[in-house]
């Protein structure tokens, strides 16, 4: 099977930054957020980048990075999908959890049990993650750089709201970094004409 | 656009599926037959039946007629469930090349395997005719009990019988892809799978058309047989000593009885008693043969039975502690496997669950639809279709998996019910003083002693800095693909010297012999 081009960018590109990003990120959540918006972002995320969506694939190592994005994606529901687990992680990370969620939602959900999965990627991912900060001289710090680069990610797959609110994240790290600056208005733009578009009542392809 | 088909390969039935349009179709036989019997019989020469055909040679060629193969495939010779069949069983075994049980039948040894892969390519030509064209690949279900011996010898079966086999799937797992089929559920459902060798239930979380397997458990001891035996045997204490005796020496006699009981087993799930008359059976003082008559009601019956309905509930208890979860967790309970016809179990299951377990679930067929579901998932990505139409099924680790310790324990590295793919490591050290080796030997299983597991394979890292003994870190590191193959490797984490194994069947077959019996390299 061939893997569609732009999937192949978006797997090597987060393939790179993958073992930094904590676990709201990895699922594409923002922080805190509720029990029943885990369960779908890790449905939606397992859609995404299960290795069994690439079946067949005859590439040891576009594989071995899906795999490991898939693992990363396991570790994150294993810890967000335990009320205790989750609490904790909220508390140590400074995170404030999602206002009014419903007690029902957090009793009745399994435990995900065992392994750390992806935890131990070798070097050869140490290597990529590191040729990735070289190649990027745009943004300095490191927590903004790894949502500029999921913001990148984003725009790859013409996510304009993940755009800006990756960009915002980075932002908050490098308030004062122009480049940063120039992409959220851009992006800002490219999202409201999106908005109209999907506004549009008769469906009429707009060129 | 080559189809893929999913085959439940049962113990005593197997069903043969295959997705068209989307729409699930189980493939019948000439004869308009659903289910298969997993039955093999040989005749004189070359020729071999499979299915109802060699059902009915059963009682004229006992000897040259193999069932419940399932059983013993992947075993060892030395295992329990060998011993257990030697007694049961009217064919012959005998003891393979590689401490695996084989099945002598005339002058001729066969495998297991090459058993289960005469069903298999049975199945595979049945789907070939109703869908005129070849079939290379399929999807084929195990019990989720099934270590990974008994997984690798399925899939030889397989590759003898000319499929490559794309994905060994749980059997219950399969029956909740073929219930939450299209329906963009959001739940818990619990699988209930009692056939005629094993027990299985397992969790499932329906998210929409992502199936998460939440924890599963079983017993490889416990099915619809173990009932028959136990009827069997309470219809024996019925005879004299002498016709006792009579009856366990002969093969054809053995096998009437277990027909009756089943038949009445059956017939009890409709009625509130039964008659069980078995013909020409015993002999009287003359020596001419007559008839065993006796009856059962239904209360006889569960009294009977229900102790191995009650180890059933012990399994969900473990399964559901596991998954963190209550019976009033469980949205729904799909039933599989003939055995839960029977009305002790359907209302077993519902005064333990608190509700009536899903209708409109053929217990027979939704095992194999679900394959056939997982194949096509599988074969769409094979023939280069991308998006997302098709359902996900993400699996877990039916086993723990560890390594073998000093004093024969066992340390676990990987817990069950982990989801695949997964990899975790773990730091060992030496046992005595400038240990230059270390033998790695990985086990299957869930008790502490290593005896008590199944042994999947070992290797030697050599070259260890002579060191006291504790001093050697030893990492050992685990990995499971989403096929759940396992590899398995070791690195001093002083010198960097490193080895590795990928886990092959250790019992069964090697590669030349697979290759040697592949049905495409021979003549029928």
């Amino acid at each position: 099977m061939d893997i569609d081009f732009k999937k192949r960018i978006e797997i090597e590109a987060l393939g790179r930054v993958i073992d930094g990003l904590d676990h709201y990120t990895v699922l594409k959540l923002k922080p805190g957020a509720p029990m029943p918006q885990v369960e779908r972002a890790y449905a939606a995320q397992s859609k995404e980048f299960h290795p069994d969506r690439f079946f067949g694939v005859r590439d040891p190592k576009f594989m071995k990075q899906v795999t490991a994005i898939f693992k990363k994606v396991n570790e994150a529901y294993q810890v967000l999908h335990d009320p205790e687990l989750k609490k904790l992680y909220d508390e140590k990370m400074g995170y404030r959890s999602a206002k009014g969620a419903d007690p029902a939602t957090s009793t009745g959900r399994h435990k995900r049990i065992g392994g750390s999965g992806g935890g131990s990627i070798s070097k050869a991912a140490l290597e990529a993650e590191k040729a990735a900060m070289d190649a990027d001289e745009v943004v300095t710090d490191k927590r903004a750089r790894k949502y500029w680069d999921l913001a990148q990610i984003a725009k790859m797959n013409e996510d304009w709201n993940g755009v800006v609110m990756n960009t915002q994240f980075a932002l908050s790290y490098e308030t004062e970094n122009p480049v940063l600056k120039a992409e959220l208005e851009k992006a800002k733009v490219k999202m409201n004409t999106k908005k109209k578009k999907n506004q549009n009542p008769y469906k009429i392809k707009i060129v | 656009m080559p189809y893929a088909i999913g085959i439940d390969l049962g113990t005593s039935n197997s069903v043969v599926t295959v997705l068209r349009d989307g729409q699930p179709i189980v493939i019948a036989d000439e004869e308009g037959n659903r289910t298969h019997p997993s039955v093999v019989s040989f005749g004189h020469g070359q020729a071999v039946m499979v299915g109802h055909r060699a059902v009915r040679q059963m009682v004229f060629n006992p000897q040259g007629t193999v069932y419940s193969a399932k059983r013993l495939i992947g075993r060892a010779m030395e295992s329990e469930e060998v011993r257990r069949a030697q007694d049961l069983v009217p064919y012959e075994i005998v003891e393979g090349p590689h401490r695996d049980p084989r099945i002598r039948v005339f002058d001729r040894v066969y495998a297991l395997q090459e058993i289960s892969a005469h069903v298999l390519r049975y199945l595979k030509q049945m789907a070939e005719s109703y869908l005129g064209e070849p079939i290379e690949h399929a999807v084929v279900t195990v019990p989720a009990y099934f270590n990974d011996n008994q997984r690798q010898a399925t899939r030889d079966a397989g590759r003898i019988a000319g499929l490559e086999i794309l994905r060994i799937i749980n059997e219950p797992t399969a029956a909740a892809l073929a219930y939450g089929l299209g329906q963009a559920k959001d739940e818990y459902v619990a699988v209930y799978d009692l056939g005629g060798g094993t027990f299985d239930i397992s969790v499932l979380h329906i998210m929409g058309d992502v199936f998460e397997v939440v924890s599963t458990a079983g017993d490889t001891y416990l099915g619809g047989d173990d009932f028959d035996a136990v009827l069997v045997d309470y219809l024996m204490k019925q005879l004299s000593p002498a016709d006792q005796t009579a009856v366990r020496r002969s093969p054809a006699a053995r096998l009437k009885f277990k027909r009756a009981a089943e038949i009445a087993k059956i017939d009890l799930s409709s009625n509130e008693s039964t008659e069980i008359v078995i013909d020409d059976v015993l002999k009287d003082a003359r020596g001419y043969e007559k008839a065993f008559h006796s009856s059962l009601n239904r209360i006889q019956f569960n009294q009977l039975v229900f102790p191995l309905v009650k180890r059933t509930f012990a399994v969900c208890d473990e399964a559901l502690t596991a998954a963190n979860l209550e019976p009033r967790d469980i949205a729904a309970v799909v039933l599989v496997g003939g055995m839960t016809r029977s009305q002790i179990i359907q209302e077993a299951v519902e005064n333990y669950f608190g509700r009536s377990p899903e209708g409109g679930v053929n217990p027979d067929e939704v095992v194999s639809v679900g394959a056939g579901i997982q194949a096509e998932n599988l074969m769409s990505r094979l023939r280069g279709e991308q998006g997302q139409s098709s359902s996900l099924l993400i699996d877990v680790t039916p086993q723990s998996l560890g390594v073998g310790m000093v004093g024969g324990f066992v340390e676990r590295v990987i817990e069950r019910n982990t989801a695949l793919p997964c990899s975790e490591e773990k730091a060992f050290t030496t046992s005595v003083d400038d240990q230059t080796e270390v033998k790695i030997e990985v086990y299957q299983g869930e008790s502490r002693m290593a005896v008590d597991n199944e042994k999947l394979g070992e290797f030697i890292l050599h070259g260890l800095r002579p060191a006291a003994r504790g001093e050697v870190k030893i990492k050992v590191a685990f990995d499971i693909d989403s096929n759940g193959i396992v590899d398995v490797g070791a690195e001093d984490m002083d010198t960097g010297q490193a080895a590795s194994i990928r886990l092959e069947a250790s019992t069964g077959m090697t590669e030349d012999e697979v290759q040697d019996l592949a049905f495409d390299n021979l003549d029928f």
